[in-house]
């Protein structure tokens, strides 16, 4: 992952994390504020509709207090202290003062609760009330809530009772309007609010008739069963409608220990639902925005603060690549500014320096050249100057074998100008090296046409003046081990190399040879089986006029190294004293072998 | 002898109602007579048929050429008379009856109150606060039959119609919902005509039709729901059975289990009533009551109540007089001219 990649990646994390927590924040304090808003409204509406259910028994115990104060019943308390009372006339009178009250139920009661007149079932005179919920109800002076039978069902409905005494026997009025939905639809409620009542006989009805249950209502229900305390509970009504959700508050409806329903409050959620349905896409946009946004400006921050960076990479890429002339263009005055100002310091020093050192490794190297110059030739020159000595004595003291030395001395010297030929030879060769001229060369192949020059030399060292014997081994790939190489070139410095395990192996030994193909490069090795080298030997091996050898020049592998170089290669070289030493020549392979 | 000693009894009582303030006034002609009316007159020539209450109160006004009245006008809702000039009896005193039908209760209540109507029918539960508050009211005998009409299909079908009769606290109804109006019977003829309707029973026995109706099916009951009169009594029937433990489901269906019906007492003559009742009347007093306990178990019948008819009158209304039956004779009729 590059620096402008991971820059943007942590700009754009960053960015992406704070909008993110903002967003979170602001949604959890706004989720705060919703619950506390509809807390206080749950509060005010639980606190009206406590109130007009105190207002609905006040309501009915006046309604009562005046039916019980007309003269007809009090007619019919009178009626009622006769010897053989006949109430008969009085069958409707419920009916009268329901009507004239406006109240859903009246009874008017002989003191065992036995109807006299019964206003919402005319024809249960003579039975006995079954709508007290006891007897103490209609002696009560405070009005009561009560189940009342229908024939559809049994309804709650709040009562009140009168007793109206005249003489020794009393009739009891009892009067009880009911919470149904004429009576939900009459409480005052606020938009959004919807009064509801549950029935402890079962079913829920609302303004407009029976409201489907849901789990969430039953659950609610059961809670309010157990506790008999006001609830609530959170009713979804439509699974498929988020926004159909209520906030239900349900205000137990209890007599005498009796749980006889409840009224449910129900306040719409529909606008909070929506308003942080509204906030969470806003939040979802302004967040997406941000970080949009944010990814955007980290791009542009990320190109600023990385363009002079990837200048200064550039720059030392080039540097690394050999081309120390590069310059990094920055104008800034930061860390970046200096940053380039130094590097641009120090590649003029690099050069500068570079220019210093091969001054001087021209002067060492032609110190070296000379030295070795002089070793070289000052080795042959010794014996010319004794033999060419030796003849002028021997012409001088000993004429008569004279032609005996000269013979002699004559052969003498044309092997040691031989030998001065051969060194300024390979002096001539190490300087004539040319550029290399790229074709496509198997290795193996190449590896056994220079075999094929030295098999003289293996055969004869298996005949009768046999040297010592030095089998050739070939462990070579048949595929793969295409290069791009000069042969000429690659061929020398592969005999060179042969030349060197042959020399190490005086005594004869193996001469490996192995070529094989990894990691897109292509290995070729030249092992022996002779002295080996040592640690220090292994480091010094490829340097020019370094030699092993009584008669080397030390320039063998020099030139086998500048060939490895010049195709892109690089060569080693392993060995243990005493175990052999393998040089390992690693050429690119090529690309479409 | 019998015969003639009830109808006598008959013809005496039925003129006892009838209150006048003024009857020392002489009669004066001219006038139109407005009756109100629930039902509807449907035909005044049915033959042999039972002839519906209204038919047969007003057959006898309108004999063809012979009777007192004859029909001007028959629309939907009125029925008009004028008075017939050549009557072999004289001309009677109106010139006009109007006869409005479908008129319910409160509409009658309203017309005469408002003088629109000088007749009205009266229900029986408000004849006791009527004659209180100083109204003019005529009753005729107990000549309408309440009583339960059961289907006869099904397999217990007499042991309920046995447990439902005895289940019904007939007094409780008669003395409230009736305002002790009329009798408790549990014959089709009443006794003022027949003589032996108290040998029906009428007790109630609660814990026997408790027995009775042990493990019953439920029983569908329906009545005529625009009869003021029916529906106190069925609400209360529907009380007293379930008390006994027949349940009784609220039906419009004429094929219900059990109606609640009406039935007309349409002639002053025993064997005349019992005949167009559908019985097979006998020869004596014995073989009327077999063939009226045989008419009654045959069309499974409950016999509960024998009521009057009744009706309130105008103060300018004089000389009206209805049968023991219920039929009007309007010949002698006459209004009094109206106040200045």
């Amino acid at each position: 992952m590059t620096f402008r990649t991971r820059l943007l990646a942590v700009s754009s994390l960053t960015v992406a994390g704070a909008v993110a927590l903002v967003s979170g924040v602001v949604s959890v304090a706004a989720r705060r504020a919703f619950d506390r808003i509809a807390e206080e409204r749950r509060k005010a509406v639980v606190d009206q509709f406590q109130r007009e259910v105190e207002s609905g028994y006040r309501d009915v115990e006046q309604r009562v207090q005046r039916a019980a104060s007309v003269e007809s019943i009090l007619q019919i308390a009178v009626e009622a202290n006769r010897p053989q009372p006949d109430f008969s006339a009085f069958v409707d009178e419920a009916r009268s003062q329901a009507d004239a009250q406006a109240l859903d139920f009246l009874d008017i009661l002989q003191p065992d609760l036995t109807i006299i007149s019964s206003a919402s079932e005319p024809a249960r005179y003579g039975y006995r009330s079954d709508w007290l919920i006891a007897r103490g109800d209609a002696a009560s002076s405070e009005p009561f809530l009560t189940i009342i039978p229908t024939d559809a069902a049994s309804t709650v409905a709040f009562a009140a009772a009168r007793t109206v005494s005249a003489g020794d026997k009393s009739v009891i009025v009892v009067g009880a309007r009911k919470l149904d939905p004429a009576f939900l639809a009459s409480l005052g409620t606020a938009p959004g609010v919807r009064p509801m009542l549950w029935l402890a006989s079962g079913g829920v009805i609302g303004t407009s008739g029976p409201v489907a249950s849901s789990p969430e209502l039953n659950l609610l229900v059961e809670a309010l069963r157990r506790t008999r305390r006001e609830a609530s509970a959170t009713v979804r009504w439509s699974s498929d409608d988020p926004a159909s959700a209520e906030s239900v508050v349900a205000l137990p409806l209890v007599h005498r220990d009796s749980l006889l329903g409840a009224l449910l409050v129900g306040t719409s959620l529909r606008e909070q639902v929506l308003l942080e349905r509204n906030i969470v896409w806003t939040g979802i946009g302004v967040a997406g925005g941000g970080i949009l946004l944010g990814v955007l400006m980290g791009y542009w921050t990320t190109l600023r603060v990385t363009r002079p960076v990837a200048r200064l990479v550039s720059g030392v890429q080039s540097v690394a690549g050999g081309d120390w002339s590069a310059r990094v263009d920055v104008q800034s005055r930061d860390e970046i500014g200096k940053l380039a100002s130094a590097f641009n310091k120090m590649t003029e020093q690099l050069i500068e320096q570079r220019d210093r050192a091969i001054q001087a490794e021209r002067v060492a190297a032609w110190r070296e050249l000379a030295r070795r110059l002089a070793h070289e030739l000052k080795n042959p020159l010794f014996p010319l100057q004794i033999t060419i000595e030796n003849l002028q004595r021997a012409r001088e003291q000993h004429p008569d074998e004279f032609d005996e030395v000269f013979r002699e001395s004559t052969g003498t010297l044309l092997a040691e100008l031989q030998n001065l030929k051969t060194i300024v030879g390979q002096f001539s060769d190490f300087a004539k090296m040319p550029q290399p001229e790229f074709q496509t060369v198997n290795a193996s192949a190449l590896v056994r046409e220079v075999l094929k020059l030295f098999e003289a030399q293996f055969q004869a060292q298996s005949g009768a003046d046999a040297r010592p014997r030095i089998e050739p081994v070939l462990d070579l790939a048949e595929s793969g081990v295409e290069i791009s190489a000069d042969p000429l070139q690659l061929s020398r410095a592969l005999r060179n190399l042969v030349l060197n395990a042959m020399d190490a192996m005086p005594e004869g030994g193996t001469l490996r040879l192995r070529t094989e193909s990894a990691d897109g490069m292509v290995r070729i090795q030249v092992g022996d089986s002779g002295q080996g080298l040592s640690e220090e030997e292994c480091a010094r091996l490829f340097t020019p006029y370094y030699t092993t050898k009584r008669h080397g020049t030390g320039l063998g592998l020099a030139i086998v190294q500048s060939v490895v170089s010049d195709h892109h290669g690089r060569i080693s070289v392993s060995g243990e004293p005493g175990r052999g030493a393998t040089f390992t020549m690693e050429l690119p392979a090529r690309r479409d072998a | 002898m019998r015969r003639t000693l009830s109808r006598s009894i008959a013809a005496v009582s039925c003129l006892l109602v009838t209150v006048s303030l003024n009857g020392a006034r002489r009669p004066r002609y001219g006038g139109t007579l407005r009756i109100d009316v629930s039902g509807a007159i449907q035909s005044l020539d049915a033959g042999d048929a039972p002839l519906d209450p209204l038919d047969a109160a007003l057959k006898e006004n309108i004999q063809r050429e012979v009777g007192p009245f004859r029909v001007a006008a028959w629309e939907p809702k009125t029925v008009i008379l004028e008075a017939n000039e050549l009557a072999p009896g004289g001309r009677p005193y109106l010139d006009r009856v109007e006869i409005h039908m479908g008129r319910t209760s409160r509409d009658q209540a309203l017309d005469f109150e408002l003088g629109k109507a000088d007749v009205v029918e009266l229900p029986l539960a408000d004849l006791r606060r009527a004659q209180q508050q100083g109204a003019r009211a005529s009753a005729s005998q107990p000549c309408l039959v309440i009583a339960l009409a059961f289907a006869g299909l099904r397999a217990d079908l007499d042991r309920m119609r046995q447990a439902l009769t005895l289940a019904i606290d007939r007094p409780a109804i008669h003395n409230v919902l009736l305002q002790k109006q009329g009798e408790i019977s549990g014959a089709l003829l009443p006794q003022w005509l027949s003589g032996y309707a108290f040998l029906f029973p009428v007790a109630r026995d609660l814990s026997k039709a408790k027995e009775l109706a042990a493990s019953s099916a439920p029983l569908s009951f329906a009545w005529d729901k625009q009869s003021p009169l029916l529906r106190p009594i069925a609400e209360r029937i529907v009380v007293n059975a379930a008390e006994a433990g027949i349940t009784l489901r609220l039906s419009t269906s004429p094929d219900a289990d059990v109606r609640l019906v009406i039935l007309r007492v349409a002639s002053d003559d025993a064997a005349e009533a019992l005949r167009l009742l559908g019985g097979a009347p006998g020869a004596d007093p014995l073989k009327m009551f077999e063939a009226e306990r045989e008419l009654i178990g045959s069309r499974h019948l409950a016999p509960l109540f024998q009521l009057p008819l009744v009706n309130e009158l105008a103060p300018g209304v004089n000389a009206w007089t209805m049968g023991p039956t219920g039929n009007w004779r309007l010949e002698d009729v006459w209004l009094e001219s109206p106040k200045p």
